[in-house]
């Protein structure tokens, strides 16, 4: 009487568990699937653009400088003229400059020279000077702000000038518009990874999948139970 | 959720800190370069194909700047290891390696690379014939890729070496 009263109970909640967990179960083996096979769909090279992914992340809009025929930004250590990428770069950029067909970009470690869009040079900036911050132009000459001095770049002899009395004037970094606001930090595998644990939703998602998981054990164990007690 | 992001923005972050273990300034000084005439090769489309061949990529620029003095020439390069730069610093005498050293590392594994025993195996290395290394160089478990970069690196130099005094 008692087995056939717990039978029943167990076949009550077997049902009501089952479709309880079923939508998180779901998506948890779907992701899980996709995780599996990280490499094969390249998930970390690819990046969703929809705001419908990205809600959680608060993505940052991305910012670079703006100039009369080109824009320069960086992300993930990569630098980017008008969305070709250039060349790796140590975060952050420090500042651009440009002088008729030369573009000068100042990274944390390099400068980077370019003539008519093509990457001419790769120079470690610790050949300059110990403590780069900015880089301007100024009537046709090419200036590097170090130690907080303003200083004319000799980019023959690769070296600096004497001490400008007065600052040249800087670009600075502004919002980009639309066409470069491309999400490149946040690939698939983040988002699916998060799917998958529950952060995605948030802390409360995390617990949400904890109890589906604690669910699927008890649907084994109760699935078992009904099994056996009918033999 | 803004916590455990930010926890791990950082956890991400701090492997990719670069680590600056000797100034572009400082290696020249060390090699007694600091004098040294600063000169510039550009590259023609037939050196970029073969240094595109020894990189197993195409080399970003076109412009390669050296310090000569006495029959020794030095050369600040950067590889790629895994994901990230490695700056290596290379000084050439006649077409003998004469010293490798690792400027500046931001991978988070394989700086074993810039050990004194280690890099001391490049020591005198030229290339053959088949513009490869003419003796073979000791890998490091754990370091494959940052080794790869360097033999690469001093591959580079050795092949621009000649370039510049065929």
């Amino acid at each position: 009487m008692f087995k056939r009263q717990l039978r029943f109970f167990l076949h009550r909640w077997h049902r009501r568990l089952g479709l309880a967990a079923a939508l998180i179960l779901v998506l948890v083996s779907i992701s899980g699937l996709m995780l599996n096979h990280t490499g094969d769909f390249a998930l970390a090279q690819h990046y969703p653009q929809s705001r419908i992914w990205l809600w959680p992340y608060h993505v940052q809009a991305n910012r670079g400088f703006v100039l009369a025929d080109a824009v320069v930004y960086s992300s993930e250590e990569q630098v980017y003229l008008n969305q070709t990428p250039l060349t790796q770069c140590t975060p952050p950029v420090l500042g651009v400059a440009q002088n008729a067909q030369q573009l000068w970009v100042l990274c944390a470690a390099q400068l980077l020279f370019l003539q008519q869009s093509q990457l001419v040079e790769n120079i470690a900036s610790s050949l300059l000077g110990d403590n780069l911050q900015g880089i301007a132009q100024s009537e046709g000459r090419i200036y590097l702000q170090n130690n907080g001095h303003w200083q004319a770049l000799d980019d023959i002899s690769l070296s600096l000038g004497d001490t400008q009395a007065v600052a040249p004037p800087i670009l600075t970094q502004q919002i980009l518009p639309a066409d470069y606001q491309q999400n490149r930090v946040i690939s698939w595998q983040k988002v699916i990874q998060d799917l998958h644990n529950g952060r995605f939703f948030g802390a409360m998602g995390v617990y949400v999948v904890d109890i589906a998981a604690l669910i699927l054990v008890l649907l084994a164990l109760s699935g078992f139970w009904i099994w056996y007690s009918r033999r | 959720m803004r916590t455990l992001l930010c926890v791990l923005a950082v956890l991400c972050v701090l492997p990719a800190q670069a680590k600056t273990l000797l100034s572009a300034q400082d290696f020249l000084a060390q090699q007694h370069l600091q004098n040294a005439k600063v000169e510039t090769l550009w590259l023609n489309a037939e050196q970029q194909k073969q240094v595109a061949g020894i990189l197993s990529h195409a080399y970003a620029g076109i412009r390669i700047r050296y310090w000569q003095e006495g029959g020794r020439t030095a050369f600040i390069l950067n590889e790629v290891g895994k994901e990230l730069p490695i700056t290596f610093g290379v000084v050439v005498q006649g077409q003998q390696l004469s010293a490798v050293e690792v400027l500046e590392f931001r991978e988070s594994r394989g700086d074993e690379i810039k050990s004194e025993g280690f890099r001391a195996q490049f020591a005198g290395i030229a290339l053959n014939a088949e513009g490869e290394l003419n003796r073979s160089v000791d890998g490091i478990s754990g370091a494959t890729y940052s080794v790869r970069a360097m033999k690469k690196i001093v591959k580079l130099a050795l092949y621009l070496q000649q370039q510049i005094h065929p």
